[in-house]
């Protein structure tokens, strides 16, 4: 029985999981740097890691881009793929392990729009798990389609 | 005139009926699971747990209208198969009530409803059983789930959006 490793991002109490390897840092809120600080336009602010200022982005259950943080979110991840970056505010970060016997489905054809950064879905203990990647999630929030 | 088949008629909360051949009817369940997915076309906006995977829930008034009942307390799981050989993949349909079996005869033939007339939807009907002195079409599955429905009816949606704007 093969084991799958990803990052669960909490947002509003939904799930969502990215590849370990593309949640590159964890910073706390409190860090976010406002624009005027950055002098940059993108996302809700930015925060520095690597060198690197990464614009902040916040979503709803529904995956659908804020354009306020809500004050339950508490963390922002850094998140990494293909020479692009961002960073995705969230109530709880948290590294979680399936084991292949869960339902871990690709979403069916039929459902998918190519809007959509939701890759898959896993039901785990009675939870469904959004399942997406950095480079889709990436696209999804910065060109509004993945 | 003689039995030809017998087929399960399927009614959602909004009123639509539909047939399907009795072996593509695998179950009919209660109160299952069902959980909304984000960014899924209106008339599939959800998935359930069943046999071990996630199957799409799809709202069958929903094809036509933007505006329906969401009812899932019923499901329908329907069987199909995209080729000959390939393993049976299912689809749940959400319905109004239990699905109920009637015997169709080989004379009961009847014009496409006006309701399926658009290239869109004109793929969904097989044939047309009368039923209570309704026609009530027989559906292909493997369209109803297919690609090239979920296309046709996004470019409707933008084509009627470039229409009112």
């Amino acid at each position: 029985m093969s084991r799958l490793d990803f990052a669960n991002l909490t947002i509003d109490g939904q799930s969502l999981l990215l590849p370990q390897s593309d949640v590159r840092h964890i910073e706390l809120i409190d860090n976010i740097l406002s624009h005027e600080q950055d002098n940059s336009g993108t996302g809700l602010g930015v925060v520095e890691h690597d060198h690197r200022h990464w614009p902040v982005f916040s979503l709803n259950r529904e995956l659908s881009p804020l354009v306020k943080l809500p004050e339950q979110r508490r963390l922002v991840a850094c998140i990494a793929a293909d020479q692009h970056y961002l960073a995705l505010a969230c109530d709880m970060v948290t590294t979680i392990q399936f084991d292949s016997e869960y339902i871990f489905d690709a979403l069916p054809e039929m459902m998918r729009i190519k809007e959509s950064p939701i890759q898959a879905l896993l039901y785990a203990d009675e939870t469904l798990h959004y399942i997406s990647g950095g480079k889709p999630l990436i696209d999804f929030l910065l060109n509004g389609e993945a | 005139v003689g039995v030809a088949a017998q087929a399960w008629i399927l009614t959602d909360s909004a009123g639509y009926s539909i047939a399907v051949a009795e072996v593509e009817m695998t179950e009919y369940l209660i109160g299952s699971t069902v959980m909304a997915v984000p960014f899924t076309p209106d008339y599939c906006p959800s998935v359930m747990p069943w046999r071990g995977r996630l199957l799409p829930v799809m709202h069958y008034s929903l094809l036509f209208e933007s505006f329906s009942p969401r009812e899932q307390q019923h499901i329908g799981v329907l069987a199909y198969q995209v080729h000959p050989g390939e393993p049976l993949r299912h689809v749940a349909l959400a319905l109004g009530h239990a699905p109920y079996r009637i015997a169709v005869t080989e004379q009961e033939s009847e014009a496409l409803p006006e309701l399926y007339a658009e290239p869109a939807y004109r793929p969904l009907v097989r044939s047309v059983l009368r039923h209570n002195g309704e026609p009530v079409p027989v559906i292909d599955v493997n369209y109803l789930v297919s690609i090239a429905l979920r296309d046709s009816l996004l470019e409707k949606t933008l084509t009627e959006l470039h229409a009112v704007s």
